[in-house]
């Protein structure tokens, strides 16, 4: 047959089905990011908030929960599918974006800025300066490795790159003056959601909206690769425009997502292995359900964190680290095999 | 497709101050095996990433029915060129029909946009190298003969002119080897014009049309294997001591130590 649907596993649902079933808990838990606060406002009350009026809801609705679901579904998503490109690009289960130290370098302009003062935790100043040294410490590699690098070359140069990025922001950290400063950029370091506005939406959204669309179009190259870089290249796959393109977008989305987030880690890392789960271990195919799971789980810790009863809000980056490894235990499980003879 | 031929012009490669090819002008007849044979380090597979342009020679070009392949787009040589390099690890399992599609690549198509001639294009190439029944398996599970013989179809279903492959029979058993060498020759008689790098000079004896040796980066004979398989060549090349016999089923080779 030309049309049937060749499939690895022989699995009970469909990959379409299990995409399906992925949409619907985005859906809810979209729904349940809006309906969670501190406030409790009825579903009616929310959704008249959401679409108008000026009362009590409607700010509640407009100016805290909406910017704080998009950014979760944002952030979330460009971690999820930055984690399945990188992926693709290394041929390595285990590549994600602080391999290459744009995160760390976003978090070291962000901490730069607030220990400075020159502006707070939720001022505009701190997303532009975390983008900004995201790009930079792209630019760095780059200068460092040159063009035609081997991934070898990529990857010692990111650790070194994250590594003194994360040296710096902890000397930063040390010196600073005075006790108030650091509670705020620890706080800050640890990621959350809280407090967001839509002007941090704005800010950060274009970005990101950008660096999943480059990354998207560049599944084939990641597919290609499959086979090695030479098969790639025989195959009429530019083999370093499609690394730098690559690095480029995630360094300017993950940077974007830092700015506005703090330092979330492990949902680049887990949200392409669930992907894998539901549709195969295809590099192409993984890049959407990568940015869906991303998101997902995001929105998941997001609301959990509003859930828990606690003195301080809890860190959205600890419950991703809470929910996703044990996700991430049962895709090893999985894919014992990919572990065992894929990581070339 | 019968009549392509190819050529290296005066190729050289330095890598890291070290020169790997010296001037190599060669020339590949059309429709024929060839077998690029030569001891480790000879520059065979440099010779053949440069062939296949995946890497560009310090000096020289590579033509193709008299054209430098280097003015093609990267998907028209692509095209015209399928390579089979070394490495044929899949680095993700995926499914040995959608792995082959990979060939269908130089021609626009993917698993999600592909039209009714690149499917028949992928399962005539899974025919041909007999490993239609595995189409649904997952590459990582396959043995090394039939996952050898996966990526030659992969390669195969470009359906392009030219097809290079090196090594292609490393790490097989003398069952698959001998049935990889008939796939490649039966490519070479369909107008294929295949370049194969060899280690088993037996079998490069018996199943090519035309022998190429290189040492040192050099090009020391081209011609038919009777030609270029000389005692004193194999004792000045390899370092090795063989008794070379013609009987009925072609030249025979057989080792019989080192040379001190």
């Amino acid at each position: 047959m030309v049309t049937d649907q060749p499939r690895a596993d022989q699995a009970r649902l469909s990959p379409h089905r299990r995409l399906a079933g992925l949409y619907a808990v985005l859906v809810v838990m979209l729904c349940a990011s809006l309906l969670t606060g501190a406030v409790p406002l009825s579903l009616a009350q929310s959704l008249k908030g959401l679409w108008g009026g000026d009362d009590l809801a409607a700010t509640i609705m407009r100016e805290i929960r909406l910017p704080r679901t998009l950014l979760a579904l944002f952030v979330g998503g460009i971690l999820g599918i930055s984690g399945a490109a990188l992926q693709g690009l290394m041929r390595n289960p285990l590549a994600d974006p602080t391999v290459f130290g744009a995160p760390q370098s976003a978090a070291f302009g962000a901490v730069l800025v607030l220990y400075s003062g020159m502006a707070g935790a939720l001022s505009v100043v701190l997303p532009l300066a975390a983008i900004g040294t995201a790009l930079l410490s792209f630019v760095v590699l780059m200068r460092i490795v040159g063009r035609e690098a081997s991934v070898v070359a990529l990857i010692l140069a990111g650790l070194a790159i994250g590594t003194l990025a994360g040296a710096a922001t902890s000397i930063v950290i040390a010196l600073s003056p005075n006790p108030f400063a650091v509670t705020e950029i620890v706080f800050w370091m640890m990621g959350s959601f809280e407090d967001r506005s839509l002007l941090h939406v704005g800010l950060s959204v274009p970005f990101i909206l950008a660096a999943m669309g480059l990354l998207l179009s560049q599944g084939n190259g990641y597919r290609a690769l499959v086979l090695g870089e030479d098969s790639a290249t025989s195959l009429g796959i530019d083999v370093s425009r499609l690394r730098w393109m690559t690095l480029a977008s995630v360094a300017m989305g993950v940077g974007a997502a830092v700015a506005v987030s703090g330092a979330i880690g492990f949902v680049g890392l887990i949200a392409p292995h669930c992907a894998r789960l539901l549709v195969g271990a295809d590099p192409r195919r993984i890049l959407w359900p990568s940015l869906l799971s991303g998101s997902l789980l995001m929105l998941m810790a997001d609301v959990l964190v509003r859930l828990v009863p606690a003195q301080t809000e809890l860190r959205v980056g600890a419950v991703t680290a809470l929910l996703g490894v044990p996700l991430f235990v049962a895709a090893i499980r999985r894919h014992r095999g990919l572990f065992a003879e894929g990581a070339a | 497709m019968t009549s392509t031929t190819l050529h290296a012009e005066q190729v050289s490669l330095d890598l890291g101050g070290r020169t790997v090819l010296h001037a190599v002008d060669l020339a590949f007849a059309p429709a024929c095996l060839h077998a690029m044979v030569g001891p480790n380090g000879a520059g065979k597979s440099s010779l053949m990433r440069i062939l296949a342009q995946v890497l560009a020679p310090s000096s020289g070009r590579v033509l193709m029915n008299g054209r430098p392949l280097a003015g093609l787009s990267a998907n028209q040589r692509a095209r015209m060129v399928a390579y089979l390099p070394q490495d044929r690890q899949a680095a993700w399992p995926m499914p040995v029909r959608e792995l082959v599609m990979l060939g269908r690549m130089p021609h626009g198509a993917t698993v999600e946009r592909a039209t009714r001639q690149d499917w028949q294009a992928v399962d005539q190439a899974l025919e041909r190298t007999k490993v239609s029944g595995l189409a649904h398996r997952c590459i990582t599970q396959l043995s090394g003969g039939e996952k050898a013989r996966v990526m030659l179809a992969r390669a195969l279903a470009t359906q392009a002119p030219v097809l290079l492959v090196d090594e292609p029979i490393a790490a097989l058993d003398p069952h698959h080897q001998w049935l990889m060498m008939e796939l490649l020759q039966q490519e070479a008689q369909a107008g294929c014009l295949v370049i194969a790098v060899l280690h088993d000079l037996s079998l490069a004896a018996r199943f090519a049309d035309r022998i190429v040796m290189l040492d040192q980066g050099r090009v020391v004979v081209q011609g038919d294997s009777v030609t270029v398989l000389t005692a004193q060549r194999l004792a000045d090349v390899f370092d090795i001591a063989v008794t070379l016999e013609q009987d009925k089923h072609g030249l025979r080779l057989v080792q019989t130590g080192l040379v001190p």
